[in-house]
């Protein structure tokens, strides 16, 4: 009787052991993900971009061999070839993470979208209107929660994903196959000589079992996570994507990676908050030079086809988008034609990355601040004279700004009308912006010259001036995904 | 008659001897197989808690960083004197200063103990610090103050990027292409003390990481002893090479410091969001 007591206790206590230790288990690989991503989107936000490439949101590509380090290449620009090396290990070193691994003790793959990995062709635009990730991921069920068939901006988070972070947990026998997934240095060669711990030497690195795709990762409803499809140009066999673990058939566990991926709208959040930083540091750095004043901006009409000034700055208009060198109209007020050099960074020349978000950067001068020939900046004296700061309900959070720049997300159709993009389109900045961000055009002394834009841009100044002078500042949310940053 | 035979009953309610014996070897077996020795769990929940400790301070030191545009300098101390757990500086704009530090915050950011200081707890407004206002982990040992260093180099045009309160801030003088730069290194983060010298990992192999501005450890459980072996010496040796890996027992070559870094793309990143940065 005791025994069967104690036998009973024991069984319990075990069993309730296995599923607290579970449920351990993949907290931590949970955490380990979430790291990763964390650092991906950091590093791809903080991207060095002195050189044409890489661009500000490009991806480092995977780690083959396993010595934590990103090799330096990975397929065409369209993603057309060598899929097999947009698949690998997180490349824990490059992104100067630990080495991170998930509970089962292994190091964590990643799948970089053809579209965001480092050294993209320059003819692939890495902004949020065209900027879309690539990769198709379904959850247990197989239903499709990340759709990289889709070129559709408005999908947003349930487009495709930029990247994946995959924890392959433990070793198992994948469907189909006779053997169990063999981790270590057979089929070709490590280095240290044998050692499961060291770097594969095979070329390419995939004829050495441990790092093999196969080996780790798990297929099931007909979805193989080794292998997978994401050109960025032909989008139709994106289909061949990921699913997430677990997935059970008739029972059995057929996958168990653990997959956590990266969306459009949380990697691009991350570089427009850059790309304002950089276009703010140039905007100081230029009234730092020049009285404590900023150039006039580049009107948002000017932005259709039919215009041949589209970047020239022009006088009278304080808001609109960021104006190429030389600013003729600016020089006019006896200020400098160009950004200037001194101890702030300006990074806005006729680079690659520039060209590619030139038409998502706005901003606005305050009226106390704009060009004039004489006299300094400043200061605020009524409501009018400075740039307010507003939530979304509409309340103002902050006033006094002498300038605030304004990048635009990805295209929304939660907003009335929805937002499109592309030709004239991109002469309203109601196609861009949000909430009283779009109403900034009002910004005006007098009618910018636009040519012929049906229905004709705003051509009055707004009266009084601080009813259209509120920037908004909030977070990413429904119906709103600009970001602003403004000084002081 | 009836007594005898109440008598006898009573007597089989109980357990026997041989009963008792039984379970107690049950119960003897399942501990020593299932179970784990009580010490061994008592140093796992340290480890854990000090790990906590660590990932608690690295969020405080972002946190300094997003709001002051700078990190810390680390804390001083040695046998005679300390900086009660604030940052220390040396007054002069370059070169060391040992026996004279400050705690005035120096605009210049030449910390007194860039690679041999200590996490500046009380500056950071931490809680639970040891009665000189340093913050301990979960061994308790005042030999275990948790220790912190900040790379205090030269990046770009920024001259103590990390520490310097300067306008515009070293950091944003240092620019981020140069932060994030391939060619940018900062602290050497090695996997093992074998073949490293003051400088570097020694090679690629060895190396974890150099994109690690920022240090943050544990000396771990053996932290009176001093350091024990090749590769803890390297964590106490004040120059920016440091060595982290798996915990390895033995005499000669014994690990158990509990190492953490925060990556230059972290920093980048948590300065655009603040606003520090570019």
């Amino acid at each position: 009787m005791l025994l069967a007591l104690g036998a009973i206790g024991v069984l319990l206590v075990t069993q309730f052991n296995i599923g607290a230790a579970q449920v351990a288990r993949n907290r931590a690989t949970d955490e380990s993900l979430q790291k990763a991503a964390e650092a991906l989107v950091a590093y791809a936000a903080g991207r060095d971009f002195s050189a044409s490439t890489p661009k500000p949101g490009s991806l480092p590509c995977p780690d083959l061999n396993d010595d934590g380090v990103a090799e330096g290449s990975c397929g065409s620009g369209t993603g057309s070839t060598q899929q097999q090396n947009r698949l690998g290990r997180l490349p824990w070193k490059t992104l100067g993470l630990a080495d991170l691994r998930d509970a089962n003790g292994d190091r964590l793959w990643y799948v970089v979208s053809s579209q965001f990995k480092t050294a993209t062709a320059a003819a692939i635009l890495l902004n949020p209107t065209t900027g879309l990730g690539t990769i198709t991921l379904r959850n247990s069920a197989g239903t499709v929660i990340h759709d990289g068939t889709s070129s559709n901006a408005y999908l947003g988070d349930a487009g495709g994903a930029v990247a994946l972070v995959i924890s392959p947990g433990a070793v198992m026998t994948r469907q189909g196959s006779m053997v169990q997934q063999d981790r270590t240095c057979s089929g070709g060669s490590c280095s240290p000589a044998g050692d499961s711990t060291g770097t594969c030497t095979s070329s390419p690195a995939s004829l050495t079992a441990k790092c093999n795709p196969l080996n780790y990762l798990d297929i099931a409803l007909g979805e193989d996570n080794a292998d997978f499809v994401d050109n960025n140009t032909t989008r139709t066999g994106n289909g061949n994507g990921f699913i997430q673990g677990p997935v059970l058939v008739s029972g059995t566990l057929a996958v168990n990676d653990r997959i956590v991926a990266i969306t459009q709208d949380r990697m691009m959040g991350a570089v427009q908050r850059r790309i304002a930083g950089e276009a703010l540091s140039c905007l100081r750095l230029y009234a730092g030079l020049n009285r404590q004043r900023y150039p006039w901006p580049a009107p948002v009409c000017r932005q259709t086809p039919t215009n041949a000034n589209f970047w020239s700055d022009h006088n009278s208009v304080s808001f609109g988008r960021v104006p190429d060198t030389d600013f003729d109209t600016t020089a006019g007020s006896s200020m400098a034609l160009t950004w200037g050099t001194g101890a702030l960074e300006c990074n806005l020349a006729s680079s690659t990355w520039w060209n590619d978000w030139k038409l998502h950067v706005f901003y606005a001068v305050a009226d106390a601040y704009k060009p004039a020939a004489t006299g300094n900046g400043g200061p605020c004296t009524t409501a009018s004279s400075c740039l307010q700061v507003q939530d979304k309900e509409g309340n103002i959070t902050a006033s006094g700004k002498q300038v605030a720049v304004i990048v635009a997300g990805r295209p929304l159709n939660t907003t009335t009308p929805a937002q499109v993009r592309g030709g004239d389109n991109d002469g309203y900045a109601s196609n861009y912006l949000e909430i009283s961000n779009k109403s900034l055009e009002g910004l005006i002394n007098s009618a910018p010259p636009c040519g012929t834009l049906t229905p004709a841009p705003v051509s009055t100044a707004c009266s009084p001036l601080s009813s259209c002078n509120k920037v908004t500042s909030s977070t990413r949310q429904t119906g709103f995904n600009d970001v602003v940053v403004y000084y002081p | 008659m009836n007594q005898r035979s109440t008598r006898h009953l009573i007597r089989h309610a109980g357990f026997s001897l041989l009963e008792i014996a039984i379970v107690m070897i049950i119960v003897a077996i399942l501990l020593t197989t299932i179970g784990v020795p009580l010490s061994a769990q008592v140093e796992a929940k340290r480890t854990e808690e000090t790990r906590r400790m660590l990932e608690e301070a690295k969020e405080a030191l972002l946190g300094f960083a997003m709001a002051n545009g700078r990190f810390p300098c680390p804390a001083f101390a040695n046998a005679t004197s300390n900086s009660a757990g604030r940052e220390s500086f040396c007054v002069a704009a370059s070169g060391a200063c040992a026996g004279s530090e400050t705690q005035v915050v120096q605009t210049h950011g030449n910390c007194s103990n860039f690679y041999s200081g200590f996490l500046p707890a009380a500056t950071l407004g931490l809680s639970s610090l040891d009665s000189e206002g340093f913050l301990v982990d979960a061994w308790n040992n005042q030999s275990n103050r948790v220790r912190y260093a900040v790379f205090g180099g030269t990046v770009g045009a920024g001259t103590f990027p990390f520490t310097s309160s300067a306008n515009p801030t070293a950091m944003q003088l240092a620019t981020i292409s140069v932060l994030g730069a391939t060619g940018t290194d900062y602290l050497q983060i090695c996997n093992s003390g074998t073949g490293v010298t003051a400088t570097t990992c020694g090679g690629a192999a060895n190396t974890l990481t150099t994109k690690a501005p920022i240090v943050v450890y544990s000396l771990g459980p053996n932290a009176a002893e001093g350091a024990t072996g090749t590769d803890e010496s390297k964590n106490t040796d004040g120059n920016i090479v440091f060595v982290s890996h798996t915990p390895t027992a033995g005499s000669s070559n014994e690990f158990d410091d509990i190492f953490t870094w925060i990556p230059i793309s972290t920093i980048i990143k948590k300065m655009l969001d603040a606003g520090k940065l570019p």
